[in-house]
């Protein structure tokens, strides 16, 4: 029965990812923190699916004391799963080939470093602008410290879209991750991905910095300045240049939690 | 064969040579693509759980009597009754798979079951309040894609009775129904059905990841930007990127500068045909349905999707 031993390990090993990820700040490169909670008592499903098969598969042992008589008495209380193993050499002949497969995010988690998607993912997309998602806009955030806070979203809507220029005159702050930008006379791309339900729906939202020293590739920073407007642009219209901040002051900050934007 | 001695080594080996390795893992490209492989699957992975715990309660407590009672295999109404059951499930693709074989196993008729696999993550409360959000303003939008699933759904349903052979489905048909406790076969039959519809995802996961790091979003951007090409793009962006059914939309409305018809198909053709399903549906049904199947699916939904855009977008 080793083949029901396997299939509780596969099971074991992916429940407790799943609630590694569902637990730990490692989990918000990949899901939402709303779907953490879920993830936790999914994984605590698998986990209880897997310890169920690891304890009916550790009771018939072969060379265990008593394991036939243990199998025969289990009939009264488990009766369902004695049953239930008739279909097993059936759907070992084809089965477990697939399942194996379950433990391959596992190996990914472990061997490659867990990171959110960073410049790499973001030049794979390539440099257009968040588009207007016709969300309407209210009034600026207060500002903190001498700045208004945005996430790089918000500063894109109010950037290129918004007919009131609600950024006029406003010193803003934000943050995101440094890709290096040769094409135009900005220093870099300051950005950060806008995630809808997983990372793999992330989209890169970019914002041309301006003003400010080269960076190193990845490098997270938080930047302070002011709007600068796009030439021959009509706020509102769509466009395909990147919004752009005239920065005087940049700090090198760490990974914030979470790492991407909702 | 000592399978789980080989589990426990290939761990051990993962764990210890992981810092030998490390200048080829920690590779940008390899990092995103398990960046985007592994966030597929535990995104994914609640809704499977939550799909082989319906198919493991259809297997244990639904009589086959109730099921041929609901869905008579000769009636022309089991088919669009059951594209409509999919409106009540609240589930992405991944779950509505393994639900889909087991009421194949129960004895529903396969055109129906696969009629309420295509409609489920389509249809149900939770997606289309996503595409509210997600098209601001458009109600129009929410309507033609309700509309043009459930359409899709049951044209593929009736192909399938008409075109299709129910003897492809090996893998349902050569599956024993465990009997016994309830609850026990329940267990057993979740076990089963997560174990195999769950490898089966990952595999469509690392499908999708691998194209989403490969190939360049600007470049699929560039092939789509043809307006004589948008249809065909969108329906190929929905089949390769294989998100999730309640995050579809919003990608979908993120591609401004398509036609709101071509953004339709995106949302009718992605929780219908996509990698990750193909996957499931190999590893499910069988390999001879998933390649009979996907083509029926897909024809079924660019038409329903080209027709409601047309009537209502």
């Amino acid at each position: 029965m080793s083949d029901a031993r396997t299939q509780a390990a596969l099971l074991l090993a992916l429940g407790a990812m799943a609630v590694r990820l569902g637990v730990s700040e490692v989990g918000l490169s990949y899901i939402r923190p709303f779907m953490q909670p879920v993830l936790v008592l999914a994984g605590a499903l698998v986990l209880v699916l897997g310890g169920l098969q690891l304890w009916r598969a550790v009771r018939r042992a072969p060379g265990a004391g008593g394991a036939h008589a243990g199998h025969d008495h289990a009939g009264h209380d488990h009766g369902g799963h004695d049953h239930a193993d008739e279909e097993q050499p059936d759907h070992h002949a084809h089965g477990m080939g697939a399942a194996w497969l379950l433990i391959a995010p596992v190996v990914a988690l472990l061997l490659v470093a867990p990171q959110p998607l960073g410049s790499f993912a973001a030049d794979q997309q390539g440099p257009a602008p968040l588009r207007d998602d016709g969300v309407e806009l209210g009034p600026l955030p207060e500002p903190r410290d001498g700045a208004v806070p945005l996430d790089l979203g918000e500063y894109t809507a109010r950037a290129l879209y918004d007919p009131d220029a609600s950024l006029a005159d406003e010193r803003v702050r934000l943050t995101g991750f440094v890709v290096p930008d040769d094409t135009s006379e900005g220093d870099y791309r300051l950005t950060r991905f806008r995630v809808t339900c997983c990372a793999a729906d992330a989209t890169a939202i970019g914002v041309r910095v301006i003003g400010d020293a080269p960076r190193p590739e990845d490098q997270w920073v938080t930047v302070e300045g002011t709007w600068e407007p796009l030439e021959d642009h009509t706020l509102g219209e769509p466009t395909q240049e990147l919004p752009v901040l005239r920065v005087d002051e940049a700090v090198e900050v760490d990974q914030p939690v979470p790492p991407y934007e909702y | 064969m000592p399978t789980l001695e080989l589990l426990v080594v290939l761990l051990l080996v993962a764990v210890v040579l992981r810092p030998a390795l490390a200048d080829v893992l920690d590779q940008d490209a390899l990092q995103m693509w398990s960046t985007i492989f592994v966030s597929i699957t535990f995104q994914a992975l609640p809704f499977l759980v939550l799909g082989v715990l319906v198919s493991g309660a259809v297997a244990a407590l639904v009589p086959p009597a109730w099921i041929a009672r609901m869905l008579p295999a000769g009636s022309p109404w089991s088919v669009p009754k059951a594209g409509l059951a999919g409106a009540v499930f609240p589930g992405c693709e991944c779950g509505s798979v393994p639900v889909a074989g087991r009421l194949t196993g129960r004895g529903a008729p396969p055109a129906a079951a696969f009629a309420f696999m295509l409609a489920a993550p389509a249809i149900n409360p939770i997606v289309l309040v996503a595409t509210a959000v997600a098209f601001p303003g458009q109600p129009e939008m929410v309507a033609a894609r309700f509309a043009a699933s459930l359409l899709a759904s049951v044209v593929a349903g009736t192909l399938w009775a008409k075109l299709g052979s129910d003897k492809l489905l090996t893998r349902v048909r050569a599956r024993l129904v465990p009997g016994g406790s309830r609850l026990g076969s329940l267990i057993a039959t979740s076990r089963h059905d997560l174990l195999h519809a769950g490898g089966w995802l990952v595999l469509g996961a690392a499908a999708a990841a691998t194209l989403q790091t490969v190939v360049p979003r600007s470049v699929m951007d560039a092939v789509a930007s043809n307006p004589a090409l948008a249809v065909a793009a969108m329906a190929t962006l929905a089949i390769l990127l294989a998100l999730c059914s309640e995050a579809d939309a919003f990608v979908a409305s993120s591609f401004t500068q398509f036609s709101s018809t071509s953004q339709l198909v995106f949302l009718v053709v992605g929780p219908a045909v996509d990698v990750k399903l193909v996957a499931m549906h190999v590893g499910v049904f069988g390999r001879g349905f998933a390649l009979r199947f996907a083509p029926m699916a897909l024809v079924a939904a660019l038409g329903s999707a080209l027709l409601l855009g047309w009537v209502l977008l």
